[in-house]
């Protein structure tokens, strides 16, 4: 915790039972992430990165181990604790965007806040200056399916950003774009990297990971040194 | 909440055909509570004016027991007779208070010509109080006066549709007309008055003693009209009357004493029976327009399972989540609710002026706002209560597997 950790995983497990078979998607791994970090998590499809990042983002528990999150253990916590610590503590952007298709871009961009129950003009001043920060302070009326996109991954940066996060998460962020939107994005994700957002991206892109100043492997459901 | 509400009424219009097929169960149901309830307060507030033009509630009505009366399924002669008489009339107004006045009413069918003309009226022996207190007077000439109840003097007074069959335009007043060849003088003609779709225009008054000596030959009466002093004295009255002919008749107890009140009261009989028909039917609808929003609700929680994903990623609590199913079943149904009232309104103003078509008199339908409330917080509860399960079923989704779901 001395050195700037903000989390701190140890010999966590996490078992699937797969028809008559368990499969051990995470086996004793461990794990600390500093604050200002931008990590890349890879490992081929089975190594157990998807459970991790469910893990690392409050989405799901572990079976046996500790995660410290800013201090705070998660393990034990129940959902709506759960969704209370993703809420103030996590942003997720997702290789689908994983927009509302209903809602205009700022109200997309509001909801977290609505959920920690922010005053409506503070909600709305804040999802402005997020969006002005990933670049669409001029988009905020249109729906996300009038944007291209890497537009819509900007929006879903924006909704990662607005609750000022202990931490954002990013699966395969680029896994949706073409080269070039892709490349814009990451320099994008780099930008706020530089500022001091902490970053943990997953990903099977070695040019994605090689914007990260530290990478872990998974194999096996533990980390290869 | 209002972010609820909103996402309710896009996701209504963005599945137009489906909400609507939805919805007929809650907009039937509602809607016939509406319509009926609303024909029910308009056939409630019509019988109050028409009591109105009578006397409203300040009216007793007595009648002498009928002649027949039903035993053992059939139809039988009593073995007694009771009649009204004069002398009742006059002790009513003696010994029991709060009778401002006793009207008498004696009457028969009857032929009344004039030259080649003759029409079929309605007989009345009246008193010369009798214009006052029914409210229905004279536009030409006098009414029977004391002189002519006293003498029992051939005078007629004609209603203005007798009049018209006999006279046509022509000067009615001073003319002799004949009944049962007897010769009466006419002295004056009663303006236009119509209660319950019954044109008084038919009548023709006599004086009573006159009637009774030359037309009915008895003393009998048909019925009395009582009036009270006011009317809420209308019930106190009534009980001195029972008491009164169960005092001066043999069988005073079979005398028929109804007042406006209790006519009243078999109106709202017919109503409540109606509303709870009504009320059955309506429940039914609710319920399969419930079945429709859980089905159409639990339709909605498996499209939008990744929705309800995203939204617990980014800190959606249960109860959020909850209140967002809860709240668009709500809305649902209450936009059933508000069609159906409209729906409603049309069917009670639809039946109404069918039925005012038949009775060939304006016949009101009057919107109940208590039909209205209760009808809304029915649907109000029929969305809540179908809305449940499936809003509770989306509240427990697992996150990760609801942000897998394709």
């Amino acid at each position: 915790m001395d050195n700037g950790e903000i989390i701190q995983l140890t010999e966590i497990t996490k078992t699937y039972r797969v028809g008559e078979s368990e499969v051990h998607a995470l086996d004793g791994l461990s794990l600390s992430i500093r604050e200002g970090d931008l990590l890349a998590i890879m490992g081929p499809s089975g190594s157990g990165k998807s459970t991790l990042m469910n893990i690392l983002g409050c989405l799901d528990v572990s079976d046996s181990g500790q995660y410290l999150l800013r201090g705070t253990e998660v393990s034990e916590m129940d959902e709506d604790e759960l969704s209370e610590i993703r809420n103030r503590e996590i942003g997720f952007v997702f290789q689908m965007f994983n927009l509302l298709p209903r809602m205009s871009v700022l109200r997309n961009v509001e909801l977290p806040l609505a959920y920690a129950g922010a005053p409506w003009r503070k909600r709305r001043q804040a999802a402005r200056d997020a969006l002005e920060q990933v670049g669409l302070g001029h988009r905020t009326q249109h729906k996300p399916t009038e944007l291209s996109g890497g537009e819509r991954q900007r929006v879903a940066i924006a909704r990662a950003l607005v609750n000022r996060p202990a931490i954002v998460l990013a699966d395969e962020p680029t896994g949706n774009l073409d080269s070039k939107t892709g490349e814009e994005i990451m320099k994008l994700l780099v930008e706020l990297n530089k500022q001091g957002r902490t970053l943990v991206i997953v990903t099977h892109d070695e040019y994605v990971a090689g914007h990260a100043n530290r990478i872990i492997r998974l194999k096996d459901g533990r980390i290869q040194d | 909440m209002l972010d609820s509400v909103n996402m309710a009424l896009s996701q209504l219009r963005a599945n137009k055909l489906r909400s609507v097929l939805t919805l007929l169960g809650i907009i039937i149901g509602v809607g016939s509570v509406v319509g009926v309830v609303s024909m029910g307060e308009g056939l409630r507030s019509k019988v109050m004016t028409e009591i109105d033009k009578i006397g409203g509630s300040r009216l007793i009505f007595v009648s002498p027991p009928p002649v027949y009366y039903r035993k053992d399924g059939r139809w039988t002669h009593r073995p007694w007779v009771e009649n009204l008489t004069l002398r009742d009339a006059d002790l009513i107004l003696e010994e029991c208070a709060d009778v401002a006045s006793v009207i008498p009413i004696g009457g028969s069918g009857e032929t009344v010509k004039f030259g080649r003309a003759s029409t079929e009226c309605n007989l009345d022996g009246v008193r010369p109080d009798y214009a006052e207190v029914m409210d229905w007077n004279v536009v030409r000439g006098r009414f029977v006066n004391d002189t002519d109840f006293a003498e029992a003097r051939k005078v007629v007074v004609l209603g203005d549709q007798v009049k018209e069959d006999l006279f046509g335009t022509r000067e009615a007043l001073g003319n002799e007309v004949r009944i049962r060849d007897q010769r009466y003088v006419v002295v004056g003609v009663m303006e236009d008055k119509r209660v319950f779709g019954h044109n008084w225009g038919q009548n023709i008054l006599i004086p009573l003693s006159t009637a009774q000596k030359r037309i009915f030959g008895n003393k009998y009466l048909n019925a009395l009209l009582v009036y009270c002093t006011d009317s809420t004295k209308a019930r106190s009255v009534n009980k001195d009357l029972g008491k009164f002919f169960k005092r001066h008749h043999e069988h005073g107890g079979e005398f028929r004493i109804e007042s406006a009140e209790t006519m009243i009261e078999k109106v709202d009989h017919i109503i409540n029976i109606l509303k709870m028909v009504v009320g059955g039917i309506a429940g039914v609808s609710l319920l399969v327009g419930g079945i429709g929003i859980m089905n159409i609700m639990l339709v909605s929680v498996t499209e939008r399972t990744r929705e309800i994903g995203i939204r617990k990623a980014i800190g959606a609590k249960r109860r959020h989540i909850l209140l967002q199913f809860l709240t668009e079943a709500v809305v649902l149904s209450l936009c059933g609710g508000a069609v159906g009232i409209l729906f409603g309104t049309g069917l009670g103003i639809g039946i109404s002026e069918v039925i005012g078509h038949f009775a060939k008199e304006p016949f009101p339908s009057k919107v109940s706002v208590q039909a209205v409330a209760v009808a809304i917080s029915f649907a109000f509860l029929t969305g809540v209560f179908f809305g449940v399960y499936p809003a509770r079923k989306a509240s427990l989704l697992d996150p990760v597997e609801a942000l897998r779901y394709e």
